[in-house]
């Protein structure tokens, strides 16, 4: 059912997609809550609210969980302090504290050196194929955004 | 008996108060005295608190998400935890403007100490050469603060560096990262000793390895950071709750002093105090008056009170703080092992760095991962938090953080003064910190040091991961009202003692006339009880 708040809507779907992407499973209530709680006081909104640059970024990344992933890479390289980065580290530091997921984070990976060196060339490779994908969309996205930019307070 | 009226509950100030307290004075403590809140599960360890209590994110990251460390241009590897928020809570009365230095202030019952993370090194003759007294002078206030508060360390090669004269504790036992460190260290000790001037110990850290003067030894439970809630890391409010069973100790919280009054002969009449909250005027009077209320709120103070009684604005040279740099390190014969999170989080390790001139020395503590936030690590990889997670995982065992201090010395531009705010009687502190020119060079020669000795342990620096942190955030404040040898304005004699105002001292870091690379805390605290032993 949709929340009588429509920017609680947003924020609902926004964290469903996020915590798709980070935990790989739907977000319970105490995450959302504790997401929609945390956004009221996220750095962005005091500094004037998302540009379009960020608006274009936030678009691509609410499509799913791998889109997310893909505008997380591009964002940790060319909008390393922007919106959707804030977003995703808001939801990081839930995730790592909520009964649900935490014990996920605050673990760590065992096992022999070959099966963790795979581990590591496996994610590298998936992160630089992303960042790759990532310039080729959100790229010009961000290009066009750039040259016609203006700041609004949205969520 | 004298009566003394003391400001602050900070170590200087409690451990001032407590030798007083035992030579027959009588002794008011005035503190804003901010208190702690109740410990929150104390038996449950950190994973085990995130599914003990009702709300686990609203404990780690507060009511409004204070608590997360966001992107930001200079990044951290870890922020103040919602839980210690009342120690740096700042009263409206006080105010500050800096754009030199991050400065960290505490109105909390037991100042900033609450908030530190134990290391409690001995200053040698070296660090001592600009005091007007020597290690011989303050052995015994060493030995005795560290039975007063138990402090865990080893005679071991730190010695080189730092004197063992104290009685000290056992030491925790070791984290198997930091087991693997000394192990290596021992293989290649003459090499790093003689090649790299590189000196491997156990830190010394004022936590329990047992029971001891009625706290409990450290429980294991990873929440050091959070504030231990068995009260194993030694606390200044701990001497405090002392002092309160002592005859002659009178405790005032909720007084914000502002400054004091003195005659003509610059003998000091009264303390005058704020109410917090309230803001009315309170004054106290005395016969001996002591300031240790940290550095920079005790420069305030004597700034305040000669600008009240005669209008002009003095400044204090000589403003210190020790740079400090995190270097990450990763040691891969670490990798695949597990983490216990259920285990001590703070610094098992200590090096020190040899310099050619010794009062360079470098001094450093080494943290392994183990309980942690982990949002604030993994968005400083150079990946998306998906990859960053399982990297971050992969690697978690064998992760470390050198966090090396650098030494500062008194320069009169480094300086602090006050700003009449207009329409008001009050003023705000006003910080000048001029970074030592020398300092860029002898950082990139002890870097270099730090990352060959890091590598001849088997650890690997990653590149562009050091970090070099703000001036103002090891929060060791110094040297604006110096202890010195020959008499000068806003000085103070070997006892502390006032030379502007023959009836007050200065139990504090102002008082410190140089600022070893070696945490300052146990010093303060030695300093005070030597100050309060020569009242007479």
């Amino acid at each position: 059912m949709p929340d009588a708040h429509p920017e609680n809507d947003l924020l609902n779907r926004e964290c469903t997609v996020f915590t798709g992407y980070l935990a790989g499973r739907a977000p319970d209530e105490y995450i959302c809550l504790h997401y929609r709680r945390g956004h009221a006081r996220i750095p962005y909104l005091q500094m004037g609210g998302a540009t379009a640059v960020d608006r274009a970024i936030l678009r691509v990344a609410r499509l799913g969980p791998l889109p997310a992933r893909m505008a997380d890479i591009y964002s940790r390289f060319f909008r390393p302090t922007g919106v959707l980065r804030q977003k995703l580290v808001l939801l990081y530091a839930v995730l790592e504290n909520s009964p649900e997921t935490h014990a996920w984070f605050n673990s760590a990976a065992v096992g022999g050196p070959m099966a963790l060196l795979g581990g590591l060339a496996f994610n590298g490779l998936a992160s630089a194929g992303l960042l790759l994908a990532g310039i080729l969309c959100i790229g010009p996205l961000h290009l066009a955004a750039a040259l016609g930019s203006g700041r609004q307070g949205a969520p | 008996m004298t009566r003394i009226t003391v400001v602050g509950s900070g170590p200087s100030g409690v451990h001032f108060a407590q030798q007083a307290l035992s030579r027959g004075h009588a002794v008011t403590l005035l503190d804003v005295g901010y208190p702690k809140p109740e410990a929150v599960a104390p038996e449950a360890t950190f994973d085990g608190l995130k599914s003990a209590i009702a709300d686990p994110a609203e404990y780690f990251l507060g009511s409004e998400a204070e608590g997360v460390v966001y992107p930001a241009s200079h990044p951290s590897y870890y922020g103040h935890p919602p839980s210690k928020q009342y120690v740096f809570r700042m009263p409206d009365g006080f105010k500050v403007r800096s754009s030199s230095m991050e400065a960290l202030f505490s109105f909390a019952r037991g100042g900033l100490a609450e908030a530190w993370t134990g290391g409690s090194y001995e200053f040698n003759d070296t660090d001592l050469a600009d005091f007007p007294f020597r290690h011989a002078d303050i052995r015994r206030y060493y030995a005795e603060v560290s039975r007063r508060i138990g402090i865990g360390g080893e005679r071991d090669d730190l010695a080189h560096f730092i004197p063992f004269g104290a009685e000290y504790l056992d030491p925790l036992p070791l984290d198997p990262h930091s087991a693997r460190l000394m192990t290596r260290y021992a293989e290649r000790r003459e090499r790093l000793n003689r090649d790299l001037g590189f000196y491997l110990g156990r830190s010394r850290v004022a936590v329990l390895s047992r029971d001891y003067a009625g706290r409990q030894g450290c429980g294991q439970l990873g929440r050091c950071l959070w504030g231990c809630p068995t009260g194993s890391i030694y606390t200044p409010s701990a001497t405090l709750k002392e002092c309160l069973t002592l005859p002659g100790f009178r405790y005032v919280p909720g007084m914000l002093v502002s400054h004091f009054e003195y005659d003509a002969s610059g003998r000091v009449t009264r303390m005058v105090a704020e109410q917090v909250p309230g803001g009315g005027r309170m004054e106290f009077e005395a016969e001996c008056y002591v300031l240790a209320a940290g550095a920079l709120p005790t420069s305030k103070i004597v700034l305040d009170s000669v600008f009240r009684a005669t209008g002009r604005v003095e400044r204090l040279g000589g403003l210190m703080d020790n740079r400090q740099v995190h270097v990450p390190f990763l040691t891969p014969s670490m990798l695949g092992k597990p983490v216990s999170t259920a285990s001590y989080q703070f610094h098992h390790l200590a090096f020190g760095l040899e310099r050619p001139d010794p009062k360079e020395y470098v001094h450093a503590q080494i943290t392994t991962l183990k309980s942690a936030s982990v949002h604030p690590i993994v968005q400083s990889l150079p990946l998306d938090l998906h990859s960053a997670t399982a990297i971050f995982r992969a690697l978690r065992a064998g992760l470390g953080i050198a966090n090396i201090n650098l030494h500062d010395t008194r320069r009169p531009e480094s300086c602090v003064t006050i700003q009449p705010i207009v329409g008001t009687d009050r003023t705000e502190l006003v910080l000048n910190y001029v970074d030592d020119p020398s300092e860029a060079t002898r950082m990139a020669a002890a870097l270099g040091q730090v990352k060959r000795a890091l590598g001849e342990l088997g650890c690997i620096v990653p590149p562009g991961m050091t970090r070099v942190l703000p001036k103002g955030a090891s929060v060791h404040y110094s040297g604006t009202l110096p202890m010195t040898a020959t008499p000068g304005p806003f000085s103070c004699d070997a006892n502390g003692r006032s030379r502007d105002f023959p009836n007050l001292c200065i139990a504090d870091g102002a008082g410190f006339p140089f600022l070893p690379a070696k945490n300052l805390t146990f010093t303060l605290m030695a300093n005070a009880a030597r100050i309060a032993d020569r009242l007479d």
